[in-house]
């Protein structure tokens, strides 16, 4: 089948910069230009992370980086430094998703949920030591929870949109890799 | 066989490696150039903004006209919750009104019955309605008083409310009361918020329409129709009535007296204004400066003639 094809991995990486693209036109949509009083999850950052963790390949470092850098100079957030941390717990992540393999889905939500708080924790002490104003820490609480509260959400949605998958034990990929 | 990948690999992994930390660094590094010449990162972004965001425009423009449609349809929703709240709200208050109404004509009805004379110059003599004209023609009543009682042709009858007609044909004891409603009544009226003057014309409705009014845009429904005192026959500030269009736009009094059942009438007595016959007497011209303090009993006159025109005027 053409499952593990190279035209497949361009495809999924086009839909990662297309699914991106949209949770950042979403989120400039001016829906409520009042301070909002619900913070919203980090939708980038799990889709990033889930997709690392069931086919590392669709997520390639650059392109996430690019992702990031570019949500950073549209949210107004600090350039760089947000989207640096993610891609590092971003590769951690791939790095262990080969373990990760057989253990059940809780595991799977439970590594990618510390992935979130570390980056997100790591943001916040690197801004409040270079003393840069930041969101108020029951926002951050709140954004932290509700973005770990999005990935089986986002496992689902690309479950069912785009069949994305842990590799089965044997599977190759378009080289001809063991994944 | 399976060496082959992991040789691949081997070759590719410290490329990764490397391509990766190069690229954290790089982004660290834009955090920290950020962190020390904010303007000109700051520009960048702007930029960057500034290139990418109206080109979202087509998009956005759309999708946020949705989404305000959306919170349209929302307001309307609750503008109709409001709507029907306002109407639960109207219909107590109708009948509030309805009830108002009802005691006001009622507290009409026992003054005119207790003989309570809330005028002094405007004295009236209350008479039972015997009978009507008997023709759908002619519309008037016979009341049983008449010459008697003192009742002179051309006074005005009234029930409680409004005006109702006035006496045409006194006999000895009863008298003939012309509706307003008679094709042969013609009632001099002022409408009051606008002052402007008019003919009420009976036409056998029982909304006679309103002539030769000045200027129609003046009057708006529900204006309050009152006698005007031309032509001497009414005293000035007798209510008759409400105007009302019709269909065919025009104008007409919704009679304030109720004509459905009249009963009882009263007769306001009217021994005419006096005139001002010689207004030599009033301005004395020539005689030393236009003065303010003119003779008394000369003053009196005009002022009790205004007084006698209005109605409830103390």
């Amino acid at each position: 089948m053409n499952e593990n094809s190279l035209m497949r991995l361009w495809f999924m990486r086009a839909m990662f910069v297309l699914l991106s693209g949209a949770v950042i036109f979403v989120h400039l949509i001016p829906f409520e230009t009042t301070p909002g009083r619900w913070p919203s999850p980090d939708l980038l950052l799990v889709l990033g992370f889930a997709w690392a963790l069931r086919r590392g390949e669709f997520v390639p470092p650059v392109l996430f980086a690019l992702v990031m850098l570019f949500a950073d100079l549209i949210f107004g957030r600090p350039p760089g430094l947000y989207a640096g941390l993610s891609l590092i717990a971003l590769e951690m992540l791939k790095a262990r998703a080969g373990k990760l393999r057989d253990m059940p889905f809780t595991v799977e939500w439970a590594s990618a949920a510390m992935a979130v708080i570390a980056v997100i924790l790591a943001y916040r002490l690197i801004l409040a030591t270079l003393l840069i104003e930041q969101l108020a820490f029951t926002v951050a609480l709140g954004q932290t929870m509700l973005t770990i509260l999005c990935y089986p959400v986002v496992i689902g949605f690309s479950y069912v949109f785009f069949r994305l998958t842990k590799p089965v034990l044997g599977e190759v990929n378009a080289l001809g890799q063991r994944l | 066989m399976a060496k082959e990948p992991l040789r691949s690999e081997d070759f590719s992994g410290p490329l990764k490696r490397l391509i990766l930390g190069l690229l954290v660094l790089l982004l660290l590094a834009i955090f920290v150039l950020w962190r020390i010449d904010s303007p000109r990162v700051e520009r960048f972004r702007i930029a960057v903004i500034d290139r990418v965001v109206p080109s979202f425009d087509w998009a956005l423009a759309p999708v946020t006209a949705t989404a305000n449609l959306i919170r349209d349809f929302q307001s309307y929703q609750q503008i109709y919750k409001q709507n029907q709240e306002l109407r639960r709200e109207l219909q107590q208050m109708k009948s509030w009104k309805e009830a108002a109404l009802q005691l006001e004509q009622e507290n009409a009805r026992l003054l005119d019955l207790n003989n309570v004379r809330l005028d002094p110059r405007l004295t009236y003599v209350t008479g039972v309605v015997l009978a009507d004209s008997g023709s759908p023609y002619r519309q008037s009543v016979l009341i049983n008083v008449g010459a008697r009682d003192g009742i002179i042709d051309g006074w005005a009858a009234m029930d409680g409310i409004g005006l109702v007609g006035r006496v045409s044909g006194v006999g000895e004891r009863s008298s003939r009361i012309l509706l307003l409603t008679d094709p042969s009544s013609r009632v001099p009226v002022t409408i009051q918020p606008s002052g402007q003057r008019g003919l009420i014309v009976g036409d056998n409705t029982l909304a006679p329409p309103i002539d030769f009014i000045e200027n129609r845009d003046l009057v708006q429904a529900g204006d309050r129709v009152v006698t005007s005192g031309d032509g001497e026959v009414f005293p000035a500030g007798v209510l008759i009535g409400h105007v009302a269009t019709d269909k065919g736009g025009r104008m007409r009094v919704r009679l304030s007296a109720d004509y459905e059942r009249l009963k009882f009438l009263r007769i306001l007595r009217n021994y005419g204004t006096e005139r001002i016959e010689d207004p030599g007497q009033m301005i004395l011209p020539g005689d030393g400066p236009p003065a303010p303090l003119a003779p008394q009993d000369q003053r009196i006159e005009p002022a009790d003639t205004l007084g006698a025109e209005a109605l409830g005027d103390e």
